[in-house]
């Protein structure tokens, strides 16, 4: 799989607070008072983060991930597109991989079609521009009616497609947004308009609108079997389609962690475990208000058991099913191999960075990857 | 209460192209008792000590499973143009409403609206204005077996707590997951009330009743006075041990005040 293309992802999380406070609170999320919250600590954060990107590009990933979330200390990124902004100046060749913004959430989306054609023309056309629903909790935070969820993020993306593509000025007039001018003077160096993905976790309803839009769909961690269902379900809609579904139509994000010695890596590697299950613990009414999601209990309950395994199997056992893949170059790269063959991805996202792992430790990682990972994998 | 004394029918009534749900029983004057959040739950006690004097009407408002949702319908006001279609199709207005919780809301838009259809109306710990020194509980957010819970005063000595409530308890779906579907819908933001209402019940000149149960921690006792203060002559009652749901933790107590104002007014 030559092609295949190779990502850097963190999270950005802010590690100033004790995630064993969770045992107060319905989740990390939303209502955690943000008095735990230090912007000292969090300035030296977002530029570290900013720092290891530099490194990601200078070693050779082909892009960066990057996301958002609100009232979530474990994501830092509260608006993706400060953060594509900021790599588009402080990288040179790495694509700006948003996955992505929250469209439901948004109340202006014309207003995002040219923060995003902004973020294209500075990074001279390296934006690749990811579309989510967001999870229940994200229109909580933002108080955008969780049952318009669907709608909004449909329309959003007509919306955006719109301003980019249609010469202006034209009028929009929807069922959740309108527009007397939709005239942007603000538009996207790629042409017809910047790459579209799509990211999600277990949602079929996502996966069949990606593969009818032939945007690629990126499974977010899933299990490898939850992750090949998906996947097929892309292949049969694509079918439908009168089109045939190739790697580059779908992604996987992997956790992933080197270091120059065994044991290094593994001590390291329990980071990823470091909010103690809290992902595990998050009200339905949070995770799915009523509305939000087709009612599809079966579904429903199909996601929640896969943050809720995640965190409760022992580190080994996430080893062995390849939820985390950690060690030296060489130990890694035999299970990447693995991974995306069996899946047959073209995107590759490799979750490199988390909780308490020093920028020491990080930047080794991400040397690593460049020297020795990603060549191997790519002659593979 | 597990069995009723009154007979009841269960109808279902066209009304411009929507199946309206709706049970019915009793004798005497017509009383439209609309629910709120919780739903339809069938034939209740409280609807059972009202039609010893009465006939009640109990839809299930479109939407909340037993009758569908229109796909033009997506506010409060839209649903009390809903009733006020049934109740011209019915032939019987004007009638008694009786609005619970957000069917509290439903009923005073449709005082605002046509007031002529109503003889009398009766909001018990009603939804739809903003408190001024207090909050309304955000039931959205909140695991609805902890809603549900907070609803009552005492639930462990309410019958119909613990006939509707008292068993096991479906998390995801099942029947009541269209109706917590449209109250988000129309309830999400802002968050049960409307700010113009106050203003545009200055001119209801229908008799009114408001009933509030004292320990309601869903919607502070404020907003009964903030209706009785917008609805001229309205008179304001409280339920003493009592939460936000009359109808289930005090049935008999709150059909004696209805029907008292109802049949005295």
């Amino acid at each position: 799989m030559a092609n295949t293309q190779y990502y850097y992802f963190t999270e950005q999380p802010y590690t100033g607070y004790d995630p064993a406070i969770q045992d107060e609170y319905p989740a990390l999320r939303l209502t955690l008072p943000n008095s735990l919250y230090d912007p000292k600590l969090a300035s030296e954060l977002y530029n570290r983060y900013h720092d290891e990107y530099q490194v990601a590009d200078e070693v050779g990933f082909d892009g960066i991930m990057i996301n958002e979330h609100h009232t979530a200390p474990f994501c830092m990124q509260a608006s993706i597109n400060i953060t594509g902004t900021v790599l588009a100046k402080i990288t040179r060749h790495a694509k700006i991989v948003m996955l992505g913004n929250p469209l439901p959430v948004v109340d202006n989306p014309l207003r995002l079609a040219e923060e995003l054609s902004m973020i294209d023309c500075i990074s001279r056309g390296r934006l690749v521009s990811g579309f989510v629903r967001g999870g229940g909790v994200e229109s909580l935070a933002n108080n955008v009616n969780p049952a318009h969820n669907r709608e909004r993020f449909e329309e959003a993306h007509d919306v955006i497609l719109a301003a980019w593509t249609r010469p202006g000025p034209f009028r929009w007039e929807g069922k959740h947004f309108q527009y007397r001018v939709i005239n942007p003077w603000a538009l996207p160096l790629q042409k017809p308009h910047p790459p579209i993905m799509v990211p999600g976790t277990a949602s079929t309803e996502t996966v069949v609108w990606a593969a009818q839009h032939r945007y690629p769909y990126i499974v977010l961690g899933s299990f490898l079997e939850q992750t090949q269902e998906l996947i097929q379900i892309y292949r049969e809609t694509a079918e439908a389609e009168g089109y045939e579904m190739q790697p580059e139509h779908i992604g996987y994000l992997i956790r992933c962690f080197v270091a120059d010695t065994h044991e290094k890596a593994q001590e390291q590697g329990k980071n990823f475990f470091w909010q103690n299950g809290a992902l595990n613990k998050q009200p339905r009414e949070w995770m799915a208000p009523p509305g939000y999601a087709t009612v599809n209990v079966a579904g429903i309950r199909r996601l929640r058991a896969i943050s809720r395994s995640f965190d409760s199997l022992a580190y080994e056992e996430a080893q062995k099913n390849y939820q985390l893949v950690v060690g030296t170059p060489d130990q890694v790269i035999e299970k990447l191999q693995y991974v995306r063959n069996l899946l047959g991805v073209g995107h590759l996202f490799l979750w490199s960075h988390d909780g308490y792992m020093t920028h020491e430790d990080t930047v080794r990682c991400i040397e690593l990857m460049g020297k020795e990972v990603l060549p191997a994998l790519r002659e593979s | 209460m597990t069995t009723s004394t009154v007979p009841f029918t269960e109808e279902r009534v066209q009304v411009a192209g929507t199946e309206l749900y709706v049970l019915k029983g009793g004798s005497g004057p017509p009383v439209l008792v609309l629910h709120g959040v919780e739903g339809f739950e069938g034939w209740l006690a409280f609807h059972d000590a009202l039609a010893e004097q009465a006939t009640v009407y109990a839809p299930s408002h479109p939407g909340y499973g037993q009758t569908p949702c229109p796909d033009w319908l997506e506010t409060i006001p839209h649903q009390a143009v809903f009733y006020h279609w049934f109740l011209q199709q019915q032939a019987s207005a004007p009638v008694d409403v009786v609005g619970i919780g957000m069917g509290g809301w439903i009923a005073a838009q449709m005082a605002v609206m046509c007031p002529q259809n109503m003889r009398h109306l009766v909001l018990v710990d009603a939804a739809g204005v903003r408190p001024q020194h207090s909050e309304m509980f955000d039931i959205f957010i909140t695991p609805w077996r902890q809603v549900i819970d907070r609803c009552f005063y005492d639930a462990a000595n309410s019958p119909e707590y613990q006939r509707l409530f008292g068993g096991e308890f479906q998390e995801f779906g099942g029947p009541r997951e269209a109706g917590r579907t449209t109250s988000m819908r129309m309830c999400f933001r802002p968050f049960m009330y409307d700010r113009s209402l106050p203003g545009m019940l200055e001119k209801v000149h229908v008799p009114t009743l408001i009933v509030w149960g004292a320990q309601d921690q869903i919607i502070p006792v404020e907003c009964g006075q903030l209706y009785q203060r917008a609805i001229p002559g309205a008179t304001l009652r409280l339920i003493e041990q009592c939460g936000h749901w009359p109808h289930l933790e005090r049935p008999q107590e709150l059909a004696r005040l209805v029907t008292e104002f109802t049949s005295n007014t």
